[in-house]
Formats: C-alpha cells, sequence, structure tokens
C-alpha cells in the first residue's frame, strides 16, 4: 500500500532518520556550524542532539562495544545455533512505540540481522542474526548511536515471563472448561424442570466430568500445591479450604457419576477455579509491572570489567569477578562491583544510591560501591565483594523481604479460613451422624450439600477480588501498587507529609522568565545562555540544558567557581565574550551595572548574561511548585488527613511554598531528622504516609506506614516505597485516598455477606432442607455476588466524576 | 435428539484441537506483549 509521492526534488528528508517530512514546519536541528538541518519530530531532533553530544567519545564507544565480540563474554548473552545468533537486550531509553518503529526500521538496516522484535512495555528487544555477516558489537553500536543504550540481558530464565505464560494457559483452560460445562449444566437444568431421560442425564453428566476433570487437575495445581504446603507447615492458609471445596465437591460429582445416582456439581467447581485464577492472574500483571522499577534497579550493575591477569588487562563478564581479583577501571565507566583502591585517585558519582549527582573524591583505600561511576581517574582496584555479597544486592534484598510481608487483611482472612475450615467439617460430620441415624438414604447427600454450600468460595475471593480491581484501577489513574498492604495502609492514614523537592516541585530549577535589557530577542540570549551552560554541572545549568534552544560552540570557556562563565562564541559572524552568572561577575566585562534586578518571586534566583558592551539580560530562575498542588492540599484535608511539608531546603523556599499551600512546614531536616519526625507522629497514634522521590529519602519511605514514590526519583527510592507515581501525578492522591477507602468498604461488605450467607446457609443444609442444584447454585452465586461486588471499584463513581472526592462512600 | 451423542463428543475434539493451537502460541511468545504492537499500527506512515 505504497502512496503515491510527487517526484518534487526539493522533498526535505529528515537529517536524523531519513524519512520524508511533510510538515511545512518542521523540526530543526542545529549542527555546531550553525547550519539548520530539518528533522521530522521532536525525537529524532533530541536523538540528534544526543548523538552530537555524544560524538566525542565515539572512538571510546567503540572499543567498548567490541568487548562484547569476545567470546566469553558474549556466551552469557547470546545464544547460537547454527549459525544464527539470539539475544536480547534492556534499554531504559525506550519510552514509546515511536522509539520501537525507530529501532526496528533502522537496525533492519544492518546486513545479516535477520529479526527485531521490541517491546515497550518491558524496554527489551529481542535480536536474531546471521554471526558471520554481523558481529554482537555491530547491533550494540547502532542501537547505542540512534541514542538508546543497551544493556545485554543474561540468558537465565525470565522468571515473569515463565510465570505469565503458565498462569496465561491454566486461565484458558479453566476459562473454556467452565463455559462448556455450563452449556451441559443448562441442559441438565432444564431436564430436572421439564424432564430428561436417564441416559440422556448420564451422557451429560460423563460429558461434564470429562471436560471438568482437566480443568481440576491442570487449573487447579496452584491451590492443590499451595494447601499442601500450607498443610505442611501446619500453617492453615485460604488455599487450604478452597482446596478442600474444589477436592470435595469434585470428588462428590464423580463419584455420582460412577454410581449413576445423584447431583453433580462440576459447573460450581469450574467457575469458581476460573474467578480464583483470574484474580490471582491480574494479580501477577499488576506484580510484574511493578517489579519492573526493581528490575530495573538489578541492571545498575554493568555486565562487562576488565580484570588485571599477570599484568594485562583482560575483558571479562562481570559475573565471572572473584574477592581478590584486581580490577581497572577507567573514566566514565561504570565500577562492577564493591571493591576498593589499589591505585588511583578519583571521583565517583554516586547518584544511584544518594541521587546526588556530586561527585564524591575517592583515593587509594578508600572504597567503592558497585553500581557508582567513575568520573575522572584511572583507577587500578581490588575486588571485595561480588554477586550477592554487594550492597546493591544487601538493599535489594532488604526491599524483597519486605515485600513478602504479607498485609495484616489476608493474615486475618487466613485465621478464620483455619477456624471455618474446622468448624465446617465438624459440622459436616456431625449432620451425618445424626441423618445416618434418621434416614440413612440420605445421609451422604445432605453432608455433601452441607459442604458444599458453606463453601468458603465467597470468603476466599472477599478480599483477593477487591483488592485486584483496586489495583487495576490505581494502575490505570497513575499509581502503581507494589506492596499488598499498600492500600489498606492508604486507607486508614491520618497524616500525610510531602518532601518538596521533586515531589511538590519539579525538582529542577527552570527559567521562569527572561527579561531581555538590550537589543537582542530573549530567544537569542537564551541560545548564548544555553550555548555558554552546555557542558557545566553546576545546577543552575541544568535550567539552561533543558531548554530547547539550539547551542552553539564556544570557545574558550571558563568557569569561575562561585560567580559563573565565560566564554567566546560567533554571533552574527562576528566573536564576542560573554558571561553569565552574578551581576558584578558579568559586569566586570565592561558592562554598565546600574539597572537594577526585576522584581520577582521571592523565592527566585537571578542570573545576568553580559557582553564586553552591556548587560543583556536576566534570567530568572526558580523551582516551579506542580500545578494543581494547592487544591490536592484542601482535598486532602476535607477527606481528614494533616498535611504536613518536610524538606532538606532552605528555610525560605519552603515556608513560601507552605504558605501559599497553607500547610505547616520543616526546613533544613537531614532524613535521620524525617524519620524522628515520622516516628514521634506513629508513636502519638497517627497512621503516616509520606510521599517522595527518594533521593536520600530511602530509609524515610521505608519507615512510614505507607509511602509513595515519584518515579521521577531514583530506583532505590521506588523500591523502598510501597506505591509508584508513574506519571507524576501528585494531584490525583485524594483520588487514591478515596479509592482506596471504598476498596476497604467493599471488602468489609464482601466479607459480611461471606459469613452471613454461610450463617443462614448452614443451618438449612444440615437440615435437609437444601437440595443438592440448590446448594450448587449457592456455591456459584455467592462466588459470583463477591466479585461482581468488587468490579464497582474498577468505575468512576456516576455522580460526578470530579466531585467523586467530595463523594466518600 | 440421538446425534447430540455425536455432536457433543465432536465439539470436545475441536476444543482440544483450539487448545493445542493457544498452548503453542503462548509458547511461542504470541502473547508476551500485547501493547506494543497496537501502538505501533498508529504510526507506520509509509505502505
Amino acid at each position: 500500500m505504497t502512496e503515491e509521492r510527487p517526484a518534487i526534488a526539493s522533498v526535505a528528508v529528515c537529517y536524523h532518520c531519513g524519512q520524508a517530512i511533510h510538515s511545512a514546519d518542521p523540526f530543526v536541528f542545529y549542527t555546531p556550524d550553525r547550519q539548520a538541518h530539518p528533522v521530522c519530530c521532536l525525537g529524532c531532533q533530541m536523538a540528534a542532539q544526543a548523538v552530537q553530544s555524544n560524538r566525542g567519545s565515539e572512538t571510546q564507544q567503540e572499543l567498548y562495544w567490541q568487548r562484547y565480540d569476545l567470546t566469553d563474554v558474549q556466551q552469557q548473552f547470546v545464544h547460537s545455533e547454527a549459525g544464527i545468533s539470539e539475544a536480547s537486550i534492556s534499554a531504559e531509553a525506550i519510552d514509546c512505540a515511536a522509539c520501537s518503529v525507530l529501532i526496528e526500521r533502522e537496525l533492519k538496516k544492518l546486513n545479516g540481522l535477520l529479526d527485531v522484535d521490541v517491546n515497550v512495555t518491558h524496554r527489551r528487544v529481542l535480536f536474531r542474526w546471521q554471526n558471520a555477516e554481523l558481529p554482537f558489537s555491530g547491533i550494540l553500536k547502532k542501537l547505542a548511536s540512534l541514542g538508546f543504550t543497551p544493556q545485554p540481558l543474561t540468558q537465565g530464565a525470565d522468571t515473569a515471563l515463565l510465570e505469565s505464560r503458565a498462569a496465561l494457559k491454566r486461565l484458558f483452560i479453566s476459562a473454556i472448561g467452565m463455559m462448556q460445562v455450563m452449556m451441559y449444566a443448562v441442559g441438565l437444568y432444564a431436564g430436572m424442570f421439564q424432564g430428561i431421560s436417564p441416559d440422556f442425564q448420564q451422557f451429560l453428566h460423563v460429558v461434564s466430568m470429562v471436560v471438568a476433570t482437566p480443568v481440576v487437575l491442570y487449573s487447579g495445581q496452584p491451590f492443590f500445591k499451595g494447601a499442601w504446603r500450607d498443610l505442611k507447615h501446619m500453617q492453615p492458609g485460604m488455599d487450604v479450604p478452597v482446596a478442600l471445596a474444589i477436592a470435595i465437591a469434585y470428588t462428590a460429582s464423580v463419584y455420582a457419576v460412577f454410581s449413576h445416582h445423584g447431583t453433580i456439581y462440576f459447573d460450581s467447581v469450574t467457575m469458581f477455579i476460573f474467578f480464583l485464577s483470574l484474580g490471582r492472574f491480574a494479580e501477577m500483571k499488576a506484580r510484574h509491572r511493578a517489579g519492573a522499577a526493581t528490575e530495573a534497579f538489578a541492571q545498575l550493575l554493568p555486565t562487562i570489567a576488565t580484570r588485571i591477569e599477570d599484568g594485562e588487562e583482560k575483558t571479562v563478564a562481570a559475573e565471572s569477578l572473584r574477592p581478590g581479583d584486581i580490577i581497572s577501571i577507567k573514566p566514565g565507566e561504570t565500577i562492577p562491583t564493591d571493591c576498593s583502591i589499589i591505585s588511583g585517585e578519583t571521583e565517583v558519582d554516586e547518584s544511584l544510591l544518594t541521587g546526588e549527582s556530586t561527585a564524591i573524591p575517592k583515593t587509594q583505600g578508600e572504597a567503592l560501591i558497585g553500581g557508582s561511576v567513575n568520573r575522572s581517574g584511572i583507577l587500578t582496584a581490588r575486588v571485595e565483594q561480588v554477586g550477592a555479597g554487594t550492597v546493591l544486592s544487601h538493599i535489594g534484598r532488604l526491599l524483597d523481604r519486605a515485600q513478602s510481608e504479607r498485609p495484616a487483611l489476608s493474615q486475618l482472612a487466613d485465621r478464620i479460613a483455619r477456624y471455618f475450615v474446622t468448624a465446617v467439617i465438624s459440622i459436616a460430620a456431625i449432620v451425618g451422624l445424626y441423618w445416618s441415624q434418621a434416614e440413612p438414604g440420605r445421609a451422604l447427600e445432605i453432608m455433601l450439600a452441607v459442604l458444599v454450600v458453606t463453601c468458603p468460595c465467597a470468603l476466599s475471593l472477599a478480599t483477593p477480588a477487591a483488592l485486584t480491581v483496586a489495583i487495576g484501577r490505581m494502575a490505570r489513574e497513575g499509581l502503581l501498587v507494589t506492596q499488598g498492604h499498600a492500600i489498606e495502609r492508604l486507607a486508614r492514614c491520618s497524616h500525610a507529609l510531602f518532601d518538596k523537592t521533586g515531589t511538590l516541585t519539579f525538582g529542577k530549577p527552570s527559567i521562569r522568565r527572561i527579561y531581555p535589557l538590550a537589543d537582542l530577542t530573549a530567544a537569542d540570549c537564551l541560545m548564548i545562555a544555553a550555548s555558554l551552560e552546555q557542558q557545566s554541572e553546576h545546577p543552575v545549568a541544568a535550567a539552561f540544558q533543558s531548554t530547547d534552544s539550539p547551542k552553539l560552540d564556544v570557545d574558550h570557556i571558563a568557569n569561575y567557581p562561585g560567580l559563573g562563565l565565560e566564554g567566546s562564541l560567533d554571533w552574527q559572524g562576528e566573536s564576542h565574550r560573554y558571561r553569565i552568572g552574578k551581576l558584578e561577575f558579568v559586569a566586570a566585562l565592561g558592562a554598565d551595572c546600574s539597572r537594577p534586578q526585576p522584581n520577582g518571586d521571592i523565592s527566585s534566583s537571578w542570573v545576568a548574561l553580559a557582553d564586553q558592551e552591556q548587560v543583556l539580560a536576566w534570567f530568572e530562575l526558580g523551582d516551579t511548585g506542580r500545578p494543581g498542588i494547592g487544591t490536592m492540599c484542601a482535598q486532602l484535608k476535607e477527606l481528614g488527613i494533616s498535611v504536613e511539608m518536610m524538606s532538606g531546603d532552605q528555610a525560605g523556599a519552603v515556608d513560601y511554598l507552605a504558605s501559599q499551600l497553607s500547610i505547616a512546614a520543616h526546613a533544613q531536616l537531614s532524613p535521620n531528622q524525617k524519620l524522628d519526625n515520622i516516628r514521634s507522629l506513629q508513636l502519638s497514634g497517627q497512621q503516616v504516609l509520606m510521599v517522595g522521590d527518594g533521593i536520600n529519602d530511602a530509609p524515610v519511605l521505608a519507615g512510614a506506614d505507607v509511602s509513595i514514590a515519584m518515579s521521577s526519583g531514583t530506583h532505590l527510592a521506588q523500591s523502598s516505597a510501597d506505591m509508584v507515581l508513574v506519571q507524576q501525578n501528585i494531584t490525583s492522591l485524594p483520588l487514591m485516598v478515596n479509592i482506596s477507602r471504598r476498596t476497604m468498604n467493599i471488602i468489609r461488605q464482601n466479607v459480611a455477606w461471606a459469613i452471613g450467607y454461610n450463617l443462614i446457609a448452614l443451618p438449612l443444609a444440615a437440615m435437609g432442607l437444601i437440595a443438592p442444584w440448590l446448594a450448587a447454585i449457592g456455591m456459584s452465586g455467592s462466588s459470583l455476588i463477591v466479585v461482581l461486588n468488587a468490579l464497582r471499584l474498577g468505575y468512576k463513581q456516576r455522580e460526578n466524576p470530579r466531585t467523586e472526592i467530595q463523594t466518600a462512600t | 435428539m440421538n446425534i447430540i451423542y455425536l455432536l457433543i463428543p465432536l465439539s470436545i475434539i475441536l476444543l482440544a484441537i483450539g487448545v493445542w493451537f493457544f498452548f503453542w502460541a503462548v509458547n511461542n511468545g504470541q502473547f508476551d506483549d500485547l501493547d506494543t504492537p497496537a501502538e505501533r499500527i498508529l504510526l507506520d506512515d509509509d505502505d
């Protein structure tokens, strides 16, 4: 389906990706010689920018990727068979489907590449290629040049994927089985009222059994295995009554088939298994999506390292390092594992732990953390810890342990289940005994009815169904729940503490306003300023680097710490000297500095730009608060939650923001002080919610009753928190609290229904008043009601969604 | 009505074939990523 394109010679082609540009007003990319090149989209513009800024280190990168061609290194990542190799990489930079299109199109141009498959959700790419024609490094280089730094994935089993596939298969079987058996059941029920020939009835019974058996044996496995595990440890959990109910109903039905007498319950059994499998499947999917955060965390360690053997440098897989090995680390490389410096001096970037990218000086004898980035020096180091012993791994394990703690609700349900199961079995036994005396013919039937009708299906579905739907709803609204107890605790929270920078604000200084003073436009002043600031590491520079302004080449950049930058660049054909920074500093070039700085926000900081003749512009910088936080604080207060701000920042900016939001605030707090704050609140009986982006806040997030991290924070923070805001939509917090409160209500309703239903049905069944078909309907119906009730959580409340917050149930 | 003695077993056989195909699809990774292909359709401008 090719479009006819007019053969015009002047059709513009994107400078980065080569596609034809159809827009009349395309994006533009400037090369350092001030030439403008049209590009087709923002993605290509930014990618071209990234490529250009990387060009300097290109040869170094070439050598880096070539190390992946060595056989022992490659073995870890590449699977080869008959000349065709297969490997997966992960790349954090894959953001959207546009990236996948770009990657697939560009990679297909490589000779020898057979197949490319990009998975955007998990940020992975799978390739298949002919290794005679194309080296592994060629693929990695190409990906890197497009702006997607690849991280080769080891071939180890991808447990999440396998778990997901097995669960899907089980779910499918139970769904198909349920549908078929129910259709046969329709015939049987009709027969009960209209009459049915015994042969025919027996036929339908047999067929139901044939279809239901795989469902029970295959899809029912997790429940049986779970129950067996519970019993082995003498800890009856919810799996026990479930497995018991399935086993009893199934066995009784099979018995009925072979003895040509009695009712079958295959429809109820398959339905029950299906609903439970559905709930667990949804739970697993949510868990996997959340687990992506912790997975990314695990990929912080590099996969290859340089070991010094007999005085020679050898590239090896990082996994093969052992304590005592001597390794060499070049500038720019990530430190492969915990080690101590033998020789060399450098600065390292430990932002993976602290979130601060300020360089920390390290010298001989000092310890380095695996995963931090070596900045400036060449080092020789001795490996101290590998694999499970590293700091990173240790933290990961702590978090894993926290995550496997079962929520209080489940534990309560387990306790109920234990008593319940014992109670039901004893009652069934008593009933059976009684009826075997009173009316022996019906004894077995009645006993079965008692067991089936009081099946704890509803009880076991009560909590999981509601939690699953709630987690799904929250995920759609942008909040990923990674801990089971999070929803329960969020519903009960009475006190909310917010971090300031990065949470209530965007966390980056941004340019609030430009005040041009001379004849240059604001955009031109911005271009000059951005060009001067492009290589600077100063926080203020980030504000300029993040603008879309094109940047020019600058000569003779000089940094005056505490004052500003100076550089020369070509402006309209002539070379000028410019300075940016404090007023006195920039004015020293010769400008007249009598004009005062403009009035603006009291929380803003000011930067001036001048050339040799005059002050060209003022830039007002500030960390802007996210829109809507004022309303959010008000809404939280309406929900009965006290709101406070805790920040490590200076009092001025903190108090300013706090007064705008009408909340209390504490400034200049260290992480320990923040933790103390939380503890004292907890001691006075408050349930504390902590919201932060985790820079320096991981222990604080872990210490609160429930915590939420912004996805713009460090990976460590996201793993320490109970929930992650993936769209940084902090204003949706009141909605989330509302949803979690409704969830708790629904759970209470479900449990009440389950218990109430059982209390009514049990006596009726014991008295022999419940016909078997009624028991079957009761069993299925009670599960259905619980599930449908839980589904109510998935929809926005009918009465005016916008005021949903005010109509808390 | 006796034909149903043939039809129902036949339908079960068809089901089994369907299940076999489904299992093949799952093992072949067809269901691993349902989001990317859906978005991809929105982007391809050529052919």
